[in-house]
């Protein structure tokens, strides 16, 4: 029998949902296992790109991120056009930064133009992203989803202040949404129970659990996202079901690292590959949790996730994948005039003293377990008699811990023992071959005295590790049974089953002083 | 008292009830919706019904002219039932009978558990604390000259076998001329020992036979109110009751408040004087009213919260609100009541009930010993529900207990139009389904003037069952009713009462602001049982009793409670009422040394948690801001009524 993959069952899995209309509708979720986990479950559809435009010419981004639509910035549709037709976008986010009421205050009408042109421009769905301010957020949405009646677009964030406008219009006509909550399970759990208590049909609903950007937050992110994807597995719970969404360009690119120039902060390196690196690792880290649609503002972040993707889901290697191409020139930095002077004062000697000392003992130690085994090594020849003695240790092993761990040592040592007796046979076999040949058996007798001395090597090394792991196990359980002497006798008692009214006393007793 | 049954149509709704009872009320009850906002008196002439059988008491006002009179309309706030009869609810418009059948719960309300003293004896509970005896001692005489200590001992060991006699110096000094008042008859006040192996205190003297008057009193400090208790020992009847509130009140509201003055330059000394004040007020007028001597009074049992009791003994609490929040003492000795300038006999003796931890104290405990919750193997949830709110969880192997902050929502607090259960007070509530009017009615009947706790609860859950407000409680604004209104700085609310119906001249309304402190106060009290309960284990499914203590407790409409997610979903049988549960376990403690006996070990063995320093409480709470909770998995009967009212409306678009 091969080897056979534990396999974990899941009693859920997330919805499949479709973005956009016709040919150029796109399918994400529908996975019932974790994230490419393919080895327990169906993930029918791979996470997507959506590549982020704005509605606005963006007047912070940093410069390796305008370089790649330099000439578009100011023609939504274009950009749009470009993301798709040159850096293979799988759909279109358009953030309705322009209609910020504390920035350019456009009007829903106008955005929702905006849309319509963006609509024409591309055959990837399109998903609608307005600038988080609630209010203003159910106005224009609103007249996005009338203005693009039937375009099934993905509109958000849809959050507990405004899901009721937003949620009725985008059922009256035909869009998705995206559900926001601020990173936490149980929000993002109500604001779904809301809509799907207004009548939103679930399967039209995607999950934003407010991203954070790398280094701001990503970990409280993550590990809300692998919550829900448990809920949703383990927990079957329905409310959660759904694919997630991560608007991560937009956070990765407002840090200061990734803004910072080269002049500013050289120590960070380049500030091209900077960014670019931190938009893809921040994507990969949300793949890893569960994302199935990441918002990404840079083409070349966009290129280096989705071979990660497509080798993680299909399989192959990363090392063909071509490393970040520059549009901007390298920066140049000299390094080394900014390291810091060698401190070579006294007392790191002091220091270095003790990681010494610390390789000395084990020194120490070594040669004494090979000498343990030796003497066994010749009993080898007679396995027979050895097995059941090895069998016999682990039987009476259950009453003390630490007999048990005595007794792995010895079957190790035992078994390392066998496996020197067996390369020494091997050994000698060899050294019959030689008499036949000369030259040819000499390189192989060398190579042979080689992994001899290799295993040889390796047998000393495990011996001592395993002399160490049970010095260690004899001196703690010295040290234990000298502070509790109970301890051990509490540890064999498992025979018994433990009721409920005793486990939640043992739970009161770990905090209560009885 | 006897009984009628009514009958309202077109709903076809019957109901039996007591005569004399308002058609209002009995509406309510049956669940049956007419439109009323005055509050009960008469005053809007809404609450029009008409009379198809029987007949009706009263239920006429100017609001009515001869002509409706005729036709057989009355107003359902003043018509009182007599005697079987038939009325019909006059619908305004043409309602889908889908829409009249909308199930509408009846009220439930707690049962009430009430203890009495035969019960006690009847469970072998009762070991009497205090012994009065009456001896006729044999006058000194020249042969017989032994001191009168040694006469009165010696008489009580070989007449009454008392051994292990202890005596106190104010008996001594009282001795030699209590003895000879009444030529050598005389009655001994004998402190029973809490342990087997303890000794019998004499504590008083009395000339002449007193056996037969022995008493002592019961006392509740609470942050806001006290009550007292008189107890007959011998028959265990209360003889006389009395509360007032606590005179501290002047120097903050709360707990926190009170430690805060308490740690300014003699503010201890103060608050002590004060809650003494307080207390001394009760004791006379409590003495007064029920003409008993005062050299009667045994003991003085008292139950407080841990800062009111280191207030009443002035025991600086600035402890109580610090990290790691140390109270002075778990268990305090039982000392002269006079020591603390209690009015009291010199040799009454005060008990105190022990503390747990900062926040739980003396009251809980005096709660869970009177409920009797640490005596029964029922899983038991006992929920103490005020401004905090404190939980015990537990049986009678084990007990855990925790404080949560609920804030003043359930006693009107924090709530625009909130306030105590008082005269005019909205107390119950029901909405109509088509035209959202409401039915309202007030304590006393009275004009309203705002709304109290239990009122609030049924409002929000009812507009929650029926669609008004959503599971964050807020208002769905495209319901067709001018009810439902943009109020002040951009708050939505619905206008409860309009300003010329209502006894304080404002429109009463209920506002999104209102709701959200309810939830809050919800939600921190089923989380703190959820965390508790996660702590050691187990679910609220398991949960096989609830215990109500608190005089919030007596009002709320527990299927209203359970919509809302403040309790549990389980049979509202289980759930119990002990009222004032810190004043019952004084009672019982001041009845019989049974519970003086138990009190020190189920202390010791409750667990106190800390919320603040349990992890899982904020995820918890989270979880409970929602109505009734994120997890509607744990509400079935709600959820399975949601579902039908959705298919209804869906089959039957109003």
């Amino acid at each position: 029998m091969g080897f056979v993959t534990k396999k974990e069952s899941y009693v859920g899995g997330i919805k499949e949902i479709s973005l956009g209309k016709g040919a150029g509708a796109v399918k994400v979720g529908g996975e019932t296992c974790f994230p490419f986990y393919t080895f327990e479950g169906a993930m029918p559809n791979k996470p997507i790109i959506a590549m982020e435009i704005w509605d606005m010419v963006p007047e912070d981004w940093a410069e390796p991120a305008v370089a790649p639509f330099k000439d578009v910035l100011s023609d939504p549709a274009a950009w749009a056009k470009r993301c798709v037709e040159e850096f293979g976008a799988d759909a279109i986010v358009l953030q309705l930064k322009s209609t910020d009421p504390n920035d350019k205050d456009v009007s829903p009408e106008a955005a929702a133009a905006t849309v319509k042109k963006v609509l024409a421009a591309i055959k990837v769905p399109l998903i609608v992203w307005g600038c988080a301010v609630p209010a203003k957020d159910e106005l224009v949405l609103k007249a996005v989803a009338e203005a693009c009646q039937g375009e099934n677009l993905l509109l958000g964030p849809v959050e507990e202040k405004n899901y009721k406008g937003i949620g009725a219009a985008a059922m009256g006509y035909g869009h998705s949404i995206i559900a926001s909550s601020p990173i936490d399970v149980n929000l993002a759990k109500q604001v779904n129970i809301l809509l799907e208590n207004l009548g939103m049909p679930m399967d039209r609903l995607v999950v934003d659990p407010t991203t954070g950007g790398l280094g701001y937050g990503l970990e409280y992110t993550y590990s809300v996202m692998e919550r829900l994807t448990l809920a949703a597995m383990t927990q079957g719970d329905e409310k959660l079901q759904f694919p997630m969404i991560n608007n991560l360009g937009n956070e990765i690119w407002k840090s200061k690292e990734a803004k910072q120039t080269v002049e500013a902060e050289p120590i960070l390196g380049d500030p091209e590959r900077r960014g670019v690196m931190m938009e893809s690792v921040g994507a990969v880290s949300y793949l890893m949790s569960g994302s199935n649609i990441l918002v990404m503002r840079h083409p070349e972040a966009v290129r280096m996730v989705r071979e990660f993707i497509k080798s993680l889901s299909g399989g192959g290697s990363l090392q063909g994948v071509a490393a970040l191409s520059k549009r901007l020139p390298e920066a140049s930095i000299d390094f080394a005039a900014m390291a810091p002077a060698y401190d070579l004062t006294i007392e790191e000697e002091k220091k270095a003293a003790a990681p010494a000392a610390k390789k000395a003992a084990p020194a120490a130690a070594a040669p004494k377990a090979p000498a343990a085994a030796a003497p066994k090594a010749p009993a080898a020849a007679t396995p027979k008699t050895e097995a059941p003695k090895a069998e016999a240790a682990p039987a009476v092993a259950p009453v003390v811990d630490d007999a048990t761990v005595k007794a792995e040592a010895a079957a190790k040592a035992k078994l390392e023992a066998e496996a020197k007796a067996k390369a020494d046979a091997e050994a000698k076999v060899k050294a019959e071959a030689k008499a036949k040949t000369d030259a040819e058996a000499a390189a192989k007798a060398k190579e042979e005295e080689a992994k001899k001395v290799a295993a040889e090597a390796y047998a000393a090394r495990e011996a001592e590790e395993a002399a160490i792991r049970a010095q260690r196990a004899q001196s703690h359980a010295a040290a234990e049974e000298e502070a509790a002497p109970v301890a051990l006798g509490r540890m064999t008692a498992a025979v018994v089953q433990k009721d409920q009214q005793e486990k939640i006393l043992d739970n009161l007793s770990r905090i209560h002083r009885r | 008292m006897e009984t009628a049954s009514v009958t309202f149509l077109p709903h076809n709704r019957t109901i039996s009830v007591n005569r004399g009872e308002t058609l209002i009320r009995v509406a309510l009850r049956a669940g049956v919706h007419i439109n009323a906002s005055c509050g009960g008196g008469g005053v809007c002439g809404k609450c029009r019904i008409l009379l198809e059988e029987g007949s009706v008491g009263e239920g006429v006002s100017e609001r009515l002219d001869a002509e409706d009179i005729a036709k057989g309309y009355r107003l359902a706030c003043l018509a009182k039932v007599e005697g079987d009869v038939t009325v019909r609810v006059p619908v305004e418009s043409s309602i889908d009978a889908a829409v009249l059948n909308q199930p509408m719960t009846p009220r439930r309300t707690a049962k009430i558990k009430t203890f009495d003293f035969n019960s006690l004896k009847e469970k072998g509970l009762f070991i009497a604390p205090v012994e009065k005896i009456y001896l006729e001692l044999k006058p000194p005489d020249a042969a017989n000259n032994m001191p009168d200590v040694s006469r009165l001992v010696s008489a009580l060991r070989q007449q009454n076998a008392l051994h292990k006699l202890e005596l106190t110096l104010p008996m001594i000094r009282r001795l030699p001329a209590e003895l000879r008042r009444d030529d050598f008859r005389v009655t001994a006040t004998v402190i029973k020992p809490v342990r087997d192996d303890g000794k019998n205190l004499i504590t008083n003297i009395q000339a002449g036979d007193r056996s037969g008057e022995s008493y002592a009193l019961a006392l509740d400090i609470g942050t806001t109110t006290v009550y007292m208790q008189l107890i007959d020992l011998i028959s265990g009847a209360i003889k006389g009751e009395r509360g007032d509130f606590n005179s501290q009140i002047s120097y903050g509201e709360d707990v926190i408040s009170r430690i805060m003055y308490a740690e300014k330059e003699g503010g201890l000394a103060t608050l002590q004087s004060v809650i003494i004040a307080t207390i001394n007020q009760l004791i006379n007028k409590i003495l007064k009213t029920s003409g008993i001597d005062r050299q009667n009074i045994a003991t003085i049992t008292i139950a407080g919260n841990t800062t009111m009791t280191q207030l009443l003994l002035a025991i600086d609490p600035r402890h109580l609100r610090r990290a790691p929040y140390v109270p002075a003492a778990m268990l305090y000795p039982p000392f002269p009541a006079s020591s603390i300038r209690l009015e009291l006999a010199d040799h009454t003796i005060a008990l105190l009930f022990p503390q747990i931890s900062s926040y739980v104290g003396g009251d809980i405990v005096s709660g869970v010993m009177g409920s009797g919750m640490y005596r029964d193997s029922e899983l038991t949830l006992f929920l103490d529900i005020g401004t905090n709110a404190e939980i015990v969880i537990g049986n009678k192997d084990w007990l855990a207990c925790t404080a949560c902050s609920a804030g003043p929502a359930f006693e009107g607090g924090g709530i625009e139009f909130g306030m105590r259960a008082a005269k005019g007070a909205i107390e119950d509530f029901s909405l109509d389904p088509v035209t959202w009017e409401p039915m309202l009615v007030t304590v006393g009947d009275a004009k309203p003037r705002g709304i109290c706790g239990s009122g609030l609860l049924t409002m929000v859950a009812l507009m929650f069952e029926m669609g008004v407000i959503d599971n964050t409680g807020k208002f769905n604004r495209s319901l067709k009713t001018a009810r439902i209104r943009e109020g002040h700085h951009g708050i939505w609310e619905y206008v409860l009462v309009r300003r010329d119906e209502t006894e304080i001249d404002r429109d009463i309304t209920l506002n999104e602001l209102d709701i959200e402190n309810l939830i809050r106060a919800k939600g921190a009290i089923y989380s703190g049982c959820m965390t508790l309960l996660a702590e050691v284990g187990l679910g609220m499914e398991q949960i096989e009793r609830i215990i109500l203590a608190g005089g919030f407790g007596s009002y709320i409409d527990l299927d209203k409670a359970m919509t809302l997610g403040l309790l549990p979903e389980i049979d509202p049988d289980r759930v119990i009422f002990i009222g004032n549960g810190s004043l019952l376990g004084t009672w019982m403690s001041s009845l019989t040394n049974r519970i003086r006996k138990d009190v020190v070990d189920v202390t010791k063995n409750m667990t106190n948690f800390e919320l603040s320093e349990t992890p899982s409480y904020m995820s918890n709470y989270v979880a409970a801001m929602f109505i009734p909770h994120t997890e509607i998995e744990k509400f079935p009967r709600l959820r399975a009524r949601l579902a039908a009212r959705r298919k209804s409306l869906s089959a039957n678009p109003a």
